[in-house]
């Protein structure tokens, strides 16, 4: 029975794993593709010219995972000697959970001519404008409580 | 945080892009960061390297640092009034 016990864990420790592997396969391969071949792009000539783009790449990503292994002493194979057909029945667990996230931003255009080449910044107006309305809220808080501090003398 | 190139021939000149990253890798976790340097125009003539900047980064530290010292600046100037 303990034979059997043992048989029946390795299955689902099959299934696990396999998935499990598959899923780091990926993660590896979107991994590597964020790589510095994702911060300059492939150079485009257009009108006389060739344009490159760079960009800043982020990525994050994690996941884990967990499980319950065999308790019942059901048989793990069937009758045929094969794999069991469902792992679930003998409330075998696996489960696992993954999340993640890429960011991108372009930062600057690189322009190749006749006349030589030069880097043209890429300035995000939206996010400046953030920040100045941001700074400029600052200073409104700076100068009230300067103000209230001056007159409560 | 490592550099890395990536080179092209365009118009007779070698030109080399730069970029920095930063992996940070363990088997369940990864992070990775990677920003444009710098280009390296490489032609008979000589070498030049022209950097590439981050505007929108250096403004938005600039406007962010500045809201920062106008907070701490309010902040002091209110725990003043009240001591006096």
């Amino acid at each position: 029975m303990a034979k059997e016990k043992g048989a029946n864990t390795k299955g689902v420790e099959r299934t696990g794993v396999a998935a499990w592997q598959a899923a780091l396969g990926r993660f590896d391969k979107l991994y590597e593709a964020a790589s510095h071949e994702a911060v300059f792009a492939e150079p485009v000539a257009a009108e006389g010219a060739t344009v490159i783009a760079a960009a800043e790449v982020m990525m994050g990503m994690g996941m884990g995972g967990g499980g319950s292994f065999p308790t019942s002493e059901k048989p793990a194979v069937s009758p045929e000697g094969g794999e069991p057909d469902d792992v679930s029945a003998n409330n075998d667990n696996f489960g696992g959970g993954g999340g993640g996230g890429a960011y991108s931003r372009p930062v600057a255009i690189i322009v190749i001519d006749g006349d030589g080449v030069r880097v043209e910044p890429v300035v995000d107006a939206t996010k400046l404008a953030l920040a100045g309305i941001t700074a400029f809220g600052s200073m409104i808080f700076m100068i009230t409580r300067m103000w209230s501090a001056a007159r409560g003398k | 945080m490592t550099t890395v190139e990536v080179a092209h021939v365009i118009e007779g000149r070698r030109i080399v892009l730069e970029a920095r990253v930063f992996r940070a890798r363990r088997p369940m976790v990864g992070f990775l960061w990677a920003r444009p340097a710098a280009v390296r125009v490489e032609t008979p003539e000589g070498e030049r390297r022209l950097p590439i900047r981050d505007v929108t980064r250096r403004w938005q530290i600039a406007a962010y640092g500045f809201s920062l010292l106008c907070l701490a600046a309010g902040a002091l100037a209110r725990r003043r009034g009240q001591k006096e």
